[in-house]
């Protein structure tokens, strides 16, 4: 479960979160969504230890991030939008890597299904130099996931992917909330959110305008205008009403 | 068309100059380029400001033609000849080495903008190198300061002369460069492989240096190059004897058809080193000419380069980006990194700070692997039995004690700037802390992680080179006999036998370790406490303000371990005299205060640690170059 009580943080004096709260419970895939500059990644990164919050609490799977780290960190999964690795470590050398890094007892089994499962197997012994930018997305998903955690953060998580691989992406990202993991998926596509979350969160400089179940927030923002009197909004409607970026 | 370029190339040169300019507002800019520029006065402008008073003094190139007893003519000529030969060996390793097109290097921006644009080709070319003479003009700054140092500025006339001079020569090299990659492109055009072209050039070179051995053997002199050097190597007055070689060098240099061959090299060199300003001017006209023809040859070859320059770009785009996200260091391509087998297997279990040991060392390369262990190891071996093979067989030891001592001032470098020429640690996975933050790790294993492949490796080749001098001092007896013999009785330096050298071997192999970790926990404080300082990547500013910000960190960094070593050395020099009073023997006293010295540090370096991992912990990463 993913708890966050009135996170906030600045730059100097620019306010980048402003005491934002909301919890992603097991099972629950929270859309974080908002314009360029509302504070997505900034979220994110602090939801994932990166950068420190300069206000709030945030819990990761009952434990507190700031006071109980490395705990914390034992049970979540940073997934960046540009793959973050090593130039000189190979594909399994990757996941060998991060099963010491989290203590994955069954490791190489793991990492077998992983491989296959993302249709990297025959590219084991391959250098990050020789991958598709979607081969190294792909790599990036199996270094997060092999040490299966109970909480994902998914920045962008399609870029770069070919529609098989946005297909397989959305199906795994519901399968790992179905098996109980707690998901905030940040992103611009709405109608992939639309597809896969359970729950949304809309920001706008840096503070919640919207969150809620994608029902409430479609009802927080009723088309009372359109035809045949009030009904619900689709995403991208209630995302331009809510951030009144039309 | 030219004009939208020339505008391009100005507001991009005008606006990074402004924010140079603008920079200097922050302090830390604005020290750094104080000290940078005291630095380059001190070292070079003061020299090239006193040009005709302390100028004279110290153009260290005529006095070494004094020393030499060479003539300033035959000094030039000395120079001509090597410069010529320097630029034809390039030339020759440009025209037989590529095998790819013709590329014009334009950045991916440049490309994405210029490439689909109506832009003619050869304004395409002439774009490119206009560019390419604010480099050359960075690079004639540099090179007439360094000159300046060793020459004074009391040349033809003054600034002038060196400043023409290496206009002309960079200029052409680059011009000369591109012609040879336009002719390589306009030869696979017309179905002349690089077989081909390899094969006709390599057999015109035997041919010349063919000829020019013969007319060597008829007409040098009978105090010929090999007869010149051998009697360099064996002469009792080596200025003397080295005279007659480069007289002979030179003699075989002006020799036809190589003479022949390499006077259109000489030719952009004579404006730099003509003696006088009219010769300066007759210099001048030859190698303007010969820059026109390069220019003339290139903007007339109509080359296709287009999709090599792209590829180039990419692959430069690449290195770049690479080298940004490994902070800095070489600009290897990512396609250059060899799949490399593991260090050591790594089990899922146990300490985690070790899987970063692991990464770093497959960071190193093959440097650190069981294979170079093995090689290192038997080549050491078959070293040292060759060694006491040849000396037996000479009856001569007197050489091997000077490979000892060579292994000892190598050893020397890596103690002083070992922890600034491994920095597999912090200082390249910076640019990764963000990845790195996220792994379940407290900050003080993430820091001992990076810290431990560069301390490993580092020690290791101290240790090596420790066993080398060891085994030439034992083998060729250096400061007393070898096998035990008691050392004072031959009239050495070193007043033991064996077993105390070994002690003393074993005291400094046991500080190696803790010495090497806390000299690189200094550089890696300074990463963490001043990452606005510390310059990451190709990307990061430069100039003189950053090569000042450069001067300051490393002076810092290096007070800062003097100050730390203190306590240890204190404590190490204490044992020692009291082992001393105690009778305890000399080298075992050695042996003793090595030892509470490497407790102290890394007693040193554990109390760091914590510090250091909370600072990791407390890393604002989007608040860095804030600091």
């Amino acid at each position: 479960m993913i708890a966050v009580e009135g996170l906030t943080k600045l730059y100097d004096r620019f306010v980048a979160v402003r005491d934002l709260s909301f919890t992603v419970r097991p099972g629950e895939v929270m859309g974080l969504v908002g314009s360029n500059g509302a504070g997505k990644t900034t979220t994110l990164r602090c939801l994932a230890g990166i950068i420190p919050p300069t206000e709030g609490r945030i819990v990761i799977a009952g434990h507190d991030l700031r006071a109980d780290p490395i705990p914390a960190k034992s049970r979540l999964a940073f997934l960046a939008d540009e793959p973050r690795l090593f130039d000189y470590l190979t594909v399994a050398q990757h996941l060998r890597f991060v099963a010491r890094i989290y203590r994955v007892r069954d490791s190489a089994e793991r990492a077998a299904r992983l491989l296959a499962e993302l249709e990297l197997t025959d590219k084991a012994d391959a250098l990050p130099a020789e991958l598709s930018r979607g081969m190294k997305q792909k790599l990036t998903i199996a270094c997060g996931l092999l040490h299966e955690p109970a909480v994902i953060f998914f920045d962008e998580p399609l870029t770069g992917l070919d529609p098989a691989g946005i297909r397989r992406m959305k199906a795994s990202i519901r399968a790992r909330a179905e098996a109980g993991a707690a998901i905030i998926v940040s992103s611009h596509l709405l109608s992939m959110l639309e597809e896969i979350c359970t729950h949304l969160l809309i920001l706008k400089s840096g503070q919640k305008v919207a969150g809620g179940t994608l029902a409430e927030v479609r009802a927080a923002f009723l088309d009372a205008d359109g035809p045949g009197g009030a009904h619900a909004a689709d995403l991208e409607e209630v995302f331009f009403r809510a951030t009144d970026a039309r | 068309m030219f004009s939208a370029l020339l505008y391009l190339q100005f507001q991009q040169t005008r606006n990074r100059l402004a924010a140079r300019l603008r920079r200097l507002r922050q302090p830390k800019y604005l020290v750094g380029a104080l000290v940078g520029g005291l630095y380059l006065y001190l070292n070079f402008f003061r020299f090239l400001a006193l040009g005709n008073h302390r100028g004279r003094r110290v153009a260290a190139g005529t006095a070494l033609a004094t020393a030499l007893g060479l003539s300033a003519a035959a000094w030039l000529a000395t120079l001509e000849n090597a410069g010529a030969l320097f630029l034809l060996v390039l030339s020759l390793m440009g025209w037989i080495l590529p095998k790819g097109r013709a590329a014009l290097l334009f950045t991916e921006a440049e490309i994405a903008f210029l490439f689909p644009a109506p832009i003619p080709r050869r304004t395409l070319v002439q774009f490119r190198l206009l560019r390419s003479q604010l480099g050359i003009l960075f690079s004639i700054l540099l090179l007439t300061l360094i000159t300046g140092r060793f020459r004074g500025a009391n040349g033809a006339f003054g600034i002038v002369q060196p400043v023409v001079g290496w206009w002309v020569i960079l200029s052409t090299a680059g011009l000369h460069a591109l012609a040879l990659s336009f002719a390589r492109s306009l030869l696979l055009e017309r179905g002349v492989s690089n077989a081909r072209r390899r094969t006709f050039t390599l057999a015109a070179v035997a041919l010349v240096l063919g000829g020019t051995l013969v007319w060597a053997r008829h007409a040098l002199p009978t105090q010929a190059l090999a007869t010149a050097f051998d009697a360099f190597l064996k002469s009792s007055d080596p200025r003397a004897a080295l005279f007659d070689v480069l007289q002979a060098a030179n003699a075989l240099l002006d020799a036809p058809p190589l003479g022949w061959l390499l006077w259109p090299f000489k030719l952009p060199l004579r404006p730099f080193l003509a003696p006088d300003v009219p010769a300066f001017l007759r210099a001048l006209g030859p190698a303007l000419g010969l820059l026109a023809l390069h220019y003339l040859f290139i903007l007339r070859a109509d080359v296709a380069f287009e999709e090599a320059s792209v590829e180039a770009s990419r692959a430069l785009a690449s290195r770049l980006q690479s080298a940004e996200q490994r902070g800095g260091g070489s600009r290897r391509s990512p396609a250059a990194y060899r799949r490399r087998r593991d260090p050591f297997p790594l089990q899922p279990g146990g300490v985690r700070a070790v899987a970063l040991l692991w990464k770093n060392l497959l960071a190193a390369g093959g440097l650190f692997s069981a294979r170079a262990l093995v090689v290192g190891t038997t080549v050491l071996l078959i070293a040292f039995v060759s060694l006491q093979s040849v000396a037996n067989h000479s009856g001569n030891r007197g050489f091997i004690p000077i490979v000892g001592l060579l292994a000892v001032e190598f050893l020397s470098m890596t103690v002083l700037f070992g922890s600034q020429m491994v920095r597999n640690d912090l200082r390249q996975d910076y640019a990764n802390a963000d990845l790195l933050k996220t792994y379940p790790l407290p900050g003080w294993q993430i820091v001992l992680g990076e810290l431990l492949a560069p301390t490993l490796l580092l020690t290791l080749l101290q240790w090596a080179l420790l066993a080398v001098a060891v085994g030439c001092f034992l083998v060729g007896g250096f400061g007393g006999a070898g096998g035990g013999a008691p050392a004072a009785s031959h009239g050495g330096w070193m007043p033991w036998s064996v077993a105390p050298r070994l002690r003393f071997a074993l005291a400094a192999a046991l500080i190696a370790p803790p010495f090497n970790l806390l000299s690189l926990a200094v550089p890696n404080a300074a990463v963490l406490y001043l990452p606005g300082w510390f310059q990451r990547g190709p990307q990061a500013p430069q100039g003189v303000e950053v090569m000042g910000q450069r001067l300051i960190f490393f002076f810092g960094q290096f007070f800062v371990l003097i100050v730390a070593l203190a306590p240890a050395v204190i404590v190490g020099a204490a044992v020692y005299f009291a082992g001393k009073i105690l009778g305890v023997g000399e080298s075992w006293s050695l042996l003793l205060a090595a030892l509470a010295t490497a407790l102290l540090l890394v007693g040193e370096v554990v109390v760091a640690l914590f510090p250091l991992g909370r600072c990791f912990e407390q890393l604002d990463l989007a608040a860095d170059g804030k600091n």
